[in-house]
């Protein structure tokens, strides 16, 4: 058994990859898991326009610590180029191409996301929204599913 | 293989992590008088006498047991109230974009709209069934139609 095997975070995210909430996102159509390279979590969120969008989350010491995302290039394994990333609907609130996002990891500024979350006061002020402990990664996604309800994904 | 099961009132599924393909649907739920079984996202009845395999095949299986056939969801939406007829085994999305058609709100305006229950302060899981919300003994239920507050500076 490796040393990653035996990581509390690990154990925990295998879990909750299977569970109820996260599995009827799944058979709802809301995303999909592509692969757990632990401290990674390789996702494909679907978006208004039907499309997916991947992303790649760290997610170490989790559920302790926020995902921290960005938008991935399943074919590619790489980064996602800010001009692929969604338009339309709320996008240009979160993923921020010209004052935020690329200057921080391209995350998405909501306080779903480590990135995002430090620096604010979100965790107080908006806790509907915000990370915690207690949280689960299918809020993580729901958050992104929800904010792409109206996007569309570029094709390359 | 796994199954999660939901019941009506109870928003947290059972989940049964390493079933047989083989057992019947039966023998891993509680199916009281009147109760039926639907596949969630599906209002058709499930043969709860067939094997969990045969029902779902290689993919977790997602059922819920209702006594409803159509549950009436009233939604609360600035000092307003529209009444929409879903099934119980509706995704809780599916409700919200009822909803916000019943209130012929413009897609702009209910990009950031979400469902809660009456004064909570989290909102449903969209993939959920609404008839997990619905408590035994009623076809009803109440929500607010509430407009996120989106974090920001």
């Amino acid at each position: 058994m490796s040393e990653a095997d035996l990581d509390p975070g690990k154990r925990r995210l295998e879990r909750d990859v299977v569970s109820p909430r996260f599995e009827s996102g799944v058979e709802a159509g809301s995303w999909r898991l592509i692969s757990l390279a632990w401290p990674h979590l390789t996702v494909a969120i679907t978006a208004g326009d039907g499309h997916e969008l991947g992303m790649r989350l760290l997610v170490d010491g989790y559920p302790g610590q926020a995902p921290a995302g960005q938008p991935w290039d399943l074919a590619t394994d790489t980064p996602l180029p800010p001009s692929r990333w969604p338009t339309g609907g709320m996008t240009a609130f979160v993923f921020r191409r010209e004052d935020w996002s690329i200057q921080n990891g391209n995350a998405p500024y909501l306080a779903c996301d480590r990135r995002a979350l430090a620096g604010h006061q979100w965790a107080s002020q908006h806790p509907e929204r915000a990370w915690n402990p207690n949280r689960s990664i299918e809020f993580y996604l729901e958050q992104i599913h929800h904010e792409l309800s109206a996007a569309t994904i570029p094709h390359p | 293989m796994r199954v999660h099961a939901y019941a009506a009132g109870n928003s947290a599924a059972i989940t049964h992590p390493d079933a047989d393909p083989a057992t019947a649907l039966v023998a891993l739920i509680s199916i009281d008088s009147g109760d039926q079984v639907f596949r969630v996202g599906d209002d058709t009845e499930l043969d709860a006498e067939l094997a969990i395999g045969e029902l779902f095949g290689d993919t977790p299986g997602h059922v819920l047991v209702h006594h409803c056939r159509q549950v009436t969801v009233t939604v609360s939406y600035v000092g307003t109230a529209k009444t929409v007829e879903v099934h119980p085994s509706a995704h809780v999305k599916k409700v919200r974009k009822e909803a916000i058609a019943a209130f012929g709100l413009d897609p702009a305006t209910a990009s950031d709209l979400v469902l809660r229950l009456p004064g909570a302060a989290d909102d449903l899981p969209p993939n959920s069934p609404i008839g997990a919300f619905v408590p035994k003994g009623s076809c009803a239920l109440q929500l607010d139609l509430v407009h996120l507050v989106r974090a920001q500076g």
